[in-house]
C-alpha cells in the first residue's frame, strides 16, 4: 500500500514525520510513504518539479470534491505577482471556469494532505473555511465524506484525534479493498482473488490482502441452486426447474441471476431472470427453462447472481455456482 | 533440360508441313528452346549445299523424340508423311515411344485420314503456350529429372524449439533426407549447439547472427548474411525452402540472385505490421507457398496478393515414436500438451476441469509446456482450488512425451487461434481421443464424434460435458482412439508421406519458369518494410541504412 503526505517543506517537517508514524502503527506497517515537500515560497520560478508535485496535490484535492464546475487555485505572491498551483507555465486555461485565489499567507493552511491508494484521505480542518471565505457567492462546492470516497477534515496536528480517523479509515480501506477482491471474484470467476494480480492491480502488497480473504470470501448473501429433475432426455428439449434457496436470513428485494450452459443447449446464449425474497427467514424460488443436452451423462451449468450493490454493498457477492444436470443417452 | 540428361541428343525432331512453320513449328522451337529443350528444325539446321535427306535422317537418329504437326496442311504433303511412316517404323523396331501427335486442326479430318492415330495419345494444339508446357513436362518425366539439392532456412532446429516449426523442420528434413535429398539447412544462432543426428542433413548455423523472435528486425540482418552465405555455396540448390516471415526475406534475396525457385511454408500468419509486411512480400514472390491447412489458405488467400501458387500439405506425425502401446494403458489424467500462452487457452481447460473434478474426483490433468502464462495459470489453479489435481509438467523430451500421451486418458487441444495443432495428431496417432476446439487446423484434422469431439472457442461449459462424456465411456474412449490412430494411417499424416508431397511438389518447380512479381509491388513492399523496420530504432543495426540498400538494392537489377 502507498500513502502521499504533501507537507510545506521546513514548516511542516515534524508534523509529516508525526502523521508517516501514524499511518504505519494505525494503517500497516509495510506502508510505503512517499513525503513531498513543497517550498513554503512556492511560485512561478519553482522548479518543474515542484510544479509537478503540486499540480499532483491539485489534482487529487478536486478529486476529494464535489463541485459545480473545476477550478485552478491562483496564488498571490509578493503583493503583486501570481501563479496557478501546479501550472509549469502560469497558465490559466479556460478549461477551469473557476478560479479561487489564495494569498502567499494562506498557503500552509492547505496542507499537510494525506493520500493513500492515490486518493486524497486527509486535509486540515481549516481548508473548508478558507475555500468558503473566498468564494461565498460563485463557486459551490463541498468535501465528499470520508465513506463515500472522500477525504476526512481534522486538526492533523491532534495525534489523538488523527489516531482514531486513521482507525476508521483503515476498517474503510480494508471493506473497499475486500469489495474491489469481490468484485475480480465475480468477473474472474474464481472462488479464490488472484492475489498477485489484485496486489498489482490496487497497489496493495500481497500478505496485506490475504489478512483480508475471511472478509473476502465470506458471503453473507447465501443462495444455492439445486434442481429436482431427475435424469433429462439427450437432444431432446426439456423444461428443468432450479430452484434457489436464500439461507441468509434478511431479505433480497431483487437479485438477477444469469444462466449459461454449454453451447447450443439453452435456445439462447444466457438465461437472464431477477428474483425477488423478500421474506427475513429461509425461501426458495424457481427458474423453469428448457435445455437440449448435447452430451451425456452430465450438463453442467454455470449461475451467476448479481445483487443490488448500493443496498447489498457490504455483502461479497459469491462466486458463481455450478450446477450439473444428469442426462440420459438414448 | 540442363546438364542432367545426355546432351549429345536433340529432344524433339519437329515434323511439319512448310505451310505450318509460321504458326506452329517456330514457335514451338522458340518455346521449347526457352525452356533449355534442344529441338531439330530443318531450318535452323540446314544449310545451303546440304544433301536434305542426309541432314533430316540424322535429325531423326539424333533425336529422342518426334513431333509430328498435324494439320490440313500436314495431310496434303507427300514428305511429311514419309518422315512419319520412317519414325513410326523406328518405333516399331525400337520398341519404345518416338511419335508423339500434336493435332492443330480438327481431330475428326485428321484421324479420318490417318486411322492409326486412334490408338495414339496426341496432344491437342489449344496454344503455343500450353503445348509447349505438356512437352516440358513430358521430357521432365521422361528423363526422370528430380530435385536432389534442397537448401532450408529455419529459425528453429532441435533442441531449441519453440514450437510447431521446429518440430517441422527437423521431422520434413528427415523425411526427404530419407527420400534422398541433400539437405542444408540455414539457422540464427544460437546458445545451445543444434543436434545434428542425421548425416545427411548439414545443419549452417550463421555465426554471431542472433536473431529472435522478441527482436523482429534482427532477421533482417539474418535475411542479408544467409543471403551471402548461399550465394557462396560451391554448387547452388535445386530449392530454397523457407519457413515462417522470419527466414522469407532470406529466400526472396537469394531467389533474386540466383535465380533459384522459392517455397515459402506459412505455419502461422502474424499480425503484427512489420512481420506481416515481409510476410506478404515472401507470398508475392514466392513460387510456391505451402500451408498446413485450409483454414490458412483461405486466410492467405483472402489478403488479395498476386500469389504463383498456394498448396495445403498439413503436417505429419512420427509415428515410430508416436504410436499406441501394445496393451493400451490408462493412468487416468487429462493431458494437454502446449505452449503456456494466450493462444493456447489453457485457462478454458482449467475452468473445464473444475467442472469435471466435482463429478470425477479422481481424474488428474497433466499440463506438458512452459510460456509466459505458466505462473497465471498455476494461480488460477490455486483459485479454483484444484491445484491438488493439476501438475504442470513442464518441457519434456520426444520420448517422455510420447509415454505422456500413451499413459494417458484422453487429450485436450483447448487454443483459441491454431492453424493446424500437432498435438491433436500426435494423440490420435497414439490411440487417444482428442477433444479440441472447433475451429481453423483443428477442425481439419479431429473428426467430430469419431475420433473425438469439437468444443465452441473458450465454452468451458462445452469442454467440460464432452471432458465427462468420455471419461464415463470408456468403450467411445476406445473406439475413437482407434479410429484416430487409422485416420492417421491412412490420411497421409507420416512424415514419409508429407516428404513425399513437397517432392512432388519440388519437381514442378524449374528454374525456367520462376515466378516474379512485379516492380511496383516489390517497391511497395520494401517501402513498407522500411518503414516498419523504422518505427523499432532500438532494434534496428547501427548501419541500418546501408543494410536496407545491400538488402533492397537487389531488386533493382
Amino acid at each position: 500500500m502507498k500513502a502521499k503526505i504533501f507537507y510545506i517543506e521546513k514548516l511542516q517537517e515534524d508534523l509529516c514525520e508525526a502523521i508517516a508514524t501514524q499511518l504505519r502503527n494505525v494503517i500497516d506497517m509495510n506502508i510505503k510513504i512517499e513525503e513531498i515537500a513543497i517550498p513554503e515560497n512556492y511560485n512561478f520560478h519553482s522548479s518543474k518539479e515542484t510544479h509537478k508535485k503540486m499540480d499532483l496535490y491539485v489534482r487529487m484535492l478536486r478529486g476529494a470534491m464535489i463541485k459545480i464546475n473545476d477550478f485552478n487555485i491562483r496564488l498571490e505572491y509578493n503583493s503583486s505577482n501570481w501563479c496557478y498551483l501546479g501550472s509549469e507555465h502560469g497558465e490559466y486555461t479556460s478549461y477551469y471556469s473557476h478560479s479561487i485565489t489564495l494569498k502567499e499567507e494562506q498557503i500552509k493552511s492547505i496542507f499537510p494532505g494525506v493520500a493513500i491508494m492515490n486518493r486524497m484521505i486527509l486535509l486540515p480542518s481549516g481548508v473548508d473555511v478558507i475555500f468558503n471565505d473566498l468564494h461565498k457567492d460563485d463557486f459551490n462546492f463541498l468535501f465528499k465524506p470520508i465513506d463515500l470516497q472522500g477525504v476526512s477534515l481534522i486538526d492533523l496536528e491532534d495525534s489523538l484525534r488523527l489516531k482514531n480517523i486513521l482507525n476508521e479509515i483503515k476498517k474503510l480501506l480494508d471493506t473497499e479493498i475486500a469489495k474491489y477482491c469481490n468484485r475480480y471474484i465475480e468477473l474472474k470467476k474464481s472462488p479464490k482473488p488472484d492475489y498477485d494480480e489484485l496486489s498489482d492491480l490496487l497497489d496493495v502488497k500481497k500478505n496485506y490482502l490475504q489478512k483480508l480473504e475471511p472478509e473476502i470470501l465470506v458471503s453473507h448473501l447465501k443462495i444455492t441452486p439445486s434442481t429436482s429433475n431427475k435424469k433429462i432426455p439427450l437432444g431432446k428439449e426439456t423444461t428443468i426447474k432450479v430452484d434457489f434457496l436464500k439461507e441468509t436470513e434478511i431479505s433480497i428485494d431483487e437479485v438477477y441471476i444469469e444462466i449459461r450452459a454449454p453451447f447450443s443447449v439453452l435456445k439462447e446464449k444466457v438465461i437472464k431472470k431477477s428474483l425477488q425474497f423478500l421474506s427475513n427467514s429461509k425461501e426458495s424460488q424457481s427458474v423453469e427453462f428448457e435445455v437440449t443436452p448435447t452430451a451425456y451423462p452430465f450438463c453442467p451449468l454455470e449461475i451467476r447472481f448479481n445483487f443490488n450493490e448500493i443496498k447489498y454493498g457490504n455483502n461479497p457477492i459469491p462466486f458463481p455456482k455450478s450446477l450439473i444436470l444428469e442426462v440420459e443417452a438414448n | 533440360m540442363d546438364s542432367k540428361k545426355n546432351n549429345s541428343l536433340n529432344d524433339f525432331f519437329i515434323c511439319h508441313a512448310s505451310e505450318d512453320k509460321k504458326d506452329y513449328a517456330i514457335p514451338i522451337h522458340t518455346g521449347l528452346k526457352d525452356k533449355n529443350i534442344n529441338c531439330w528444325l530443318d531450318m535452323y539446321e540446314m544449310d545451303y549445299g546440304d544433301n536434305i535427306i542426309q541432314r533430316i535422317q540424322d535429325g531423326i537418329c539424333n533425336s529422342r523424340y518426334a513431333l509430328i504437326i498435324l494439320s490440313s496442311n500436314w495431310l496434303s504433303k507427300d514428305w511429311p508423311k514419309v518422315e512419319l511412316f520412317s519414325l513410326l517404323s523406328r518405333e516399331i523396331r525400337k520398341k519404345k515411344t518416338i511419335v508423339i501427335p500434336i493435332i492443330v486442326d480438327s481431330e475428326d479430318i485428321i484421324l479420318d485420314n490417318i486411322p492409326f492415330l486412334e490408338s495414339k495419345y496426341y496432344i491437342k494444339h489449344i496454344s503455343i503456350e500450353d503445348t509447349v508446357l505438356k512437352l516440358y513436362e513430358f521430357i521432365k518425366r521422361k528423363d526422370n529429372y528430380k530435385i536432389s539439392d534442397i537448401c532450408m532456412i529455419s529459425s528453429e532446429y532441435p533442441p531449441n524449439v519453440i514450437g510447431g516449426l521446429g518440430v517441422h523442420v527437423n521431422e520434413l528434413s528427415n523425411a526427404l533426407s530419407l527420400k534422398g535429398m541433400n539437405m542444408k539447412i540455414i539457422l540464427p544462432s544460437s546458445r545451445t549447439t543444434y543436434e545434428n543426428i542425421n548425416s545427411n542433413i548439414e545443419l549452417l548455423p550463421l555465426a554471431k547472427i542472433e536473431a529472435s523472435y522478441n527482436k523482429p528486425v534482427s532477421w533482417l540482418e539474418f535475411a542479408y548474411h544467409t543471403a551471402d552465405k548461399v550465394c557462396n555455396f560451391p554448387a547452388l540448390p535445386d530449392i530454397i525452402h523457407c519457413h515462417d516471415w522470419v527466414t522469407i526475406l532470406a529466400g526472396v534475396i537469394i531467389k533474386w540472385k540466383l535465380k533459384i525457385p522459392l517455397v515459402y511454408h506459412l505455419h502461422l500468419p502474424n499480425k503484427r505490421p512489420f512481420c506481416s509486411s515481409i510476410e506478404n512480400l515472401g507470398l508475392a514472390c514466392a513460387d510456391l507457398v505451402t500451408v498446413n491447412s485450409e483454414f490458412i489458405k483461405e486466410e492467405v488467400l483472402s489478403r488479395q496478393l498476386k500469389i504463383n501458387k498456394i498448396k495445403v500439405i498439413k503436417n505429419g506425425v512420427n509415428t515410430d515414436l508416436f504410436k499406441p502401446l501394445e496393451t493400451q494403458n490408462d493412468k487416468n489424467y487429462i493431458l494437454y500438451v502446449g505452449r503456456l500462452v494466450h493462444q493456447k487457452g489453457v485457462d478454458c481447460l482449467l475452468r473445464a476441469f473444475w467442472y469435471v473434478a466435482k463429478k470425477f474426483p479422481d481424474i488428474m490433468l497433466k499440463v506438458v509446456g512452459i510460456g509466459e502464462l505458466e505462473d497465471y495459470l498455476k494461480r488460477l489453479c490455486s483459485n479454483l482450488m484444484i491445484s491438488d489435481k493439476v501438475s504442470f509438467e513442464g518441457l519434456k523430451r520426444e520420448n517422455e512425451l510420447a509415454r505422456l500421451y500413451q499413459d494417458s486418458t484422453l487429450v485436450v487441444v483447448p487454443s483459441i487461434y491454431e492453424p493446424f495443432g500437432m498435438t491433436a495428431i500426435e494423440a490420435m496417432a497414439c490411440q487417444k481421443p482428442v477433444i479440441a476446439t472447433n475451429l481453423m487446423g483443428l477442425k481439419e484434422n479431429v473428426r467430430q464424434n469419431e475420433t473425438g469431439f469439437l468444443f465452441e472457442k473458450e465454452d468451458y461449459l462445452d469442454l467440460a460435458q464432452w471432458i465427462m462424456l468420455l471419461l464415463h465411456d470408456t468403450e467411445k474412449r476406445k473406439t475413437m482412439g482407434k479410429k484416430g490412430y487409422q485416420y492417421i494411417k491412412n490420411n497421409g499424416y507420416e512424415w514419409l508421406h508429407i516428404g513425399n508431397d513437397f517432392i512432388n511438389e519440388y519437381n514442378k518447380l524449374s528454374k525456367q519458369s520462376l515466378f516474379y512479381c512485379n516492380n511496383d509491388s516489390i517497391e511497395e513492399f520494401k517501402d513498407q518494410i522500411i518503414r516498419l523496420a523504422k518505427e523499432h530504432p532500438e532494434s534496428l543495426p547501427q548501419k541500418s541504412e546501408e543494410l536496407f540498400d545491400d538488402i533492397f538494392d537487389i531488386f533493382k537489377k
